[in-house]
């Protein structure tokens, strides 16, 4: 799960209506779907961040021809499209930060108050469809937020290179350990089909290490780490 | 006639919902109709209500008006007709049904000619003594007994003029099986008439030659002579049964004779099953469900005239053991190889018999409407499929098509993830240039390759003994 770097937005008319809602410090509209005035922007500009790639499995959502910066107008992605461009879904990370009605709590949400911060640009990433709709409304722990100052995949993970799974990195406290380890799981980092093309990007990368691959950088970096 | 395209506005669960059933580009059958068409997708996504749908479409169209209702708000469905010669398009809105010509009879000439022909019309000149759709339930009725009443109730043998046969089944008419409706009897009889004759037959052949043996020599051989002919023009239609269906029996140890061996009534209505190579013969109560599931779809396949017929099995994996179940769909396109058929099924060992442009899969999307996920990106040409089946392991199967998140059970994937955790440790001791304690290497790889036996993880694959 690769290091993200946000800061750099594109999509700035979106920032300043954000930006605009923080100050006031004002409820965020509540988020449905794709009905936001800048749902495209979000997920185009959030694609582009993250190289195309899911946040957390690093599986390729979009072609990167449609992320360059040429696609963007005063703030704005300009380039026609439709949903056919990405295979991924817009995620909240932390989903506590969404509207709820009451009538909307479940089980999971016990005492857990809900904000009204649907619209956060920190709380958004672009990941794969299944990982999703698997995540749903699971808990998160902040220990692996991907685009976070501190993060870093090489301290917190190890990869073991015959299973192709993320481990949380043995050096750290038992604690910390039993935290990511459930992380990996909330985010499906080692869900068997993630586990099966990164196996195969990664023997690829042995076998023709000519070719590029833009999938799978983190565990790719594992690797060559780990061949030297 | 095959379905090559489906476009639902409104209906059960799906909205603004496109089918394209043609094969992709860069395939031998580029644009035309697929010939399977296999429906996955989680409960309540709409697979069995898709092949209702084709049902309505294809029997209402069709001008048998049966099933179309206001839940339909508007479905249309392009059908072609053999060789692509004439073309037509069915809609249903608001319970109400048109079918009408998207392409003129170009070539196609009827006798007399006649140009401005209604398209019901058409469809009956198409499907004169053929039979248009043929349906099988998830839970067909099987239960012989409850099929074949008690031979007081009705005679033995059933023709199709008899007059207790459905409207539907009317020689003059579009012809349709439904399993799933209350003329199941009807329909098992029209299915063996041939066989019920040539048993009647043989029958009294045998009778008329326990009468005559008191007759005068030639008498006997006259009549032996004249049986001889007749079993020459009259082929027996249970040798075409055996050949076809024994080669799928014969895995649950059984077989279809093509000898008649009359015992009782019963003989005479349905098929005689017995014990492979050998002359027990297993009575319908005896029958496992498997055996009842295979003969009672395989016999209709066989027996009924499905070169122009479009085939629905909701669930063709019921009672059937893996093994069978890998085989199936060739054994029943074997069966009706001119016939398009449209399954819905839960098994990946059945979803892996078809081809990636033949899977349609549904999910429910952001806002739980039903949406089809594609297997390929950018043009719909053969070369953009991402995933094959047919080439996938079963366990693969299962999570790139099936949505399954794991391999396995949660325990298999605690225990995957202690083995990972195993490896990323002792390349650690091995890093550590013999700094680490021996003892604990020992323990851990011990502890390693017991793990990596309970999961089948093949170790030698990437481990060297010690």
């Amino acid at each position: 799960m690769k290091k993200i770097n946000k800061k750099q937005q594109l999509s700035t008319v979106y920032k300043k209506w954000e930006n605009d809602l923080e100050e006031k410090n004002t409820d965020h509209p509540k988020y449905i779907s794709s009905k936001g005035e800048y749902y495209i922007d979000i997920v185009m500009d959030l694609l582009r961040c993250q190289n195309g790639l899911c946040a957390y499995t690093e599986v390729q959502l979009c072609p990167i021809e449609f992320l360059t910066d040429n696609k963007w107008v005063k703030g704005r992605y300009k380039e026609n499209i439709d949903g056919k461009v990405h295979n991924g879904q817009l995620e909240h990370f932390d989903e506590s930060l969404k509207w709820k009605e009451k009538s909307e709590k479940t089980t999971t949400d016990n005492n857990v108050i809900h904000q009204k911060k649907d619209w956060l640009w920190s709380n958004f990433f672009m990941v794969d469809s299944d990982t999703n709709n698997r995540k749903s409304t699971k808990a998160v722990d902040y220990i692996v937020k991907p685009d976070l100052d501190n993060y870093d995949p090489f301290i917190l993970f190890d990869y073991s290179l015959i299973t192709h799974m993320f481990t949380p990195n043995t050096d750290l406290t038992k604690t910390e350990q039993n935290r990511i380890r459930a992380m990996i799981e909330v985010l499906g980092i080692n869900f068997s089909n993630v586990v099966d093309k990164r196996r195969q990007v990664l023997t690829r990368t042995v076998n023709y290490p000519l070719i590029s691959e833009i999938q799978f950088p983190t565990a790719v970096e594992f690797y060559k780490k780990n061949s030297i | 006639m095959k379905v090559s395209h489906i476009e639902i506005q409104s209906y059960l669960q799906f909205k603004d919902f496109s089918l394209d059933l043609t094969y992709p580009k860069g395939h031998e059958k580029q644009g035309q109709p697929l010939d399977k068409v296999c429906f996955i997708g989680q409960s309540g996504t709409g697979k069995t209500s898709l092949l209702n749908l084709i049902k309505t479409i294809i029997i209402d169209g069709s001008h048998i008006g049966k099933f179309a209702n206001e839940s339909m708000h508007k479905v249309t469905a392009d059908i072609v007709l053999g060789n692509n010669r004439a073309n037509g398009r069915i809609t249903i809105e608001n319970g109400n049904v048109k079918s009408e010509f998207i392409q003129k009879l170009n070539k196609y000439t009827l006798t007399p000619p006649k140009i401005e022909i209604e398209y019901f019309q058409f469809l009956n000149s198409q499907y004169q003594n053929q039979n248009i759709l043929v349906s099988f339930p998830a839970e067909m009725n099987t239960n012989l007994q409850s099929i074949f009443k008690p031979k007081t109730e009705r005679g033995i043998v059933v023709s199709s003029n008899e007059t207790n046969i459905p409207s539907s089944l009317n020689e003059n008419s579009l012809k349709y099986f439904d399993f799933e409706q209350s003329n199941i009897e009807s329909v098992w009889n029209i299915i063996l008439d041939d066989i019920q004759k040539y048993k009647v037959a043989q029958l009294g052949f045998n009778n008329e030659l326990s009468n005559r043996l008191n007759s005068k020599a030639i008498e006997i051989e006259t009549f032996l002579k004249d049986f001889q002919a007749w079993k020459a023009k009259n082929p027996n239609p249970l040798k075409e049964l055996a050949d076809k269906l024994n080669p799928m029996l014969n895995r649950f140890f059984l077989e279809i004779k093509p000898e008649f061996d009359f015992k009782t009534a019963d003989d005479l209505r349905f098929i005689q099953i017995y014990q492979k190579d050998g002359n027990q013969e297993i009575p319908n109560s005896g029958w496992s469900t498997g055996t009842k599931q295979l003969i009672m779809t395989a016999t209709p396949l066989l027996k009924l005239n499905t070169d122009k017929s479009v085939i629905l099995i909701d669930e063709p994996e019921r009672s059937f053991y893996p093994d069978i179940q890998k085989d199936l769909m060739g054994f029943y396109r074997h069966l009706a190889p001119k016939a398009q058929f449209f399954v819905a099924t839960h098994s990946p060992i059945i979803a892996a018999s078809f081809d990636p442009w033949e899977i349609i899969e549904l999910k429910f999307n952001e806002k739980g409407n039903i949406t089809q996920e594609l297997y390929f990106q950018g043009e719909h040409h053969v070369d953009n499929y991402r995933v094959h089946p047919k080439y996938l392991r079963w366990d693969a199967i299962l999570t790139q098509l099936f949505d399954l998140e794991q391999d396995g059970m949660p325990d298999r994937q605690t225990k995957l993830q202690e083995l990972a955790e195993m490896d990323v440790q002792l390349r650690k001791m091995k890093k550590a240039n013999g700094k680490a304690n021996q003892a604990e290497v020992n323990a851990l790889w011990k502890r390693f390759k017991e793990t990596a036996v309970l999961l089948d993880w093949k170790i030698q694959d990437y481990y060297e003994e010690n």
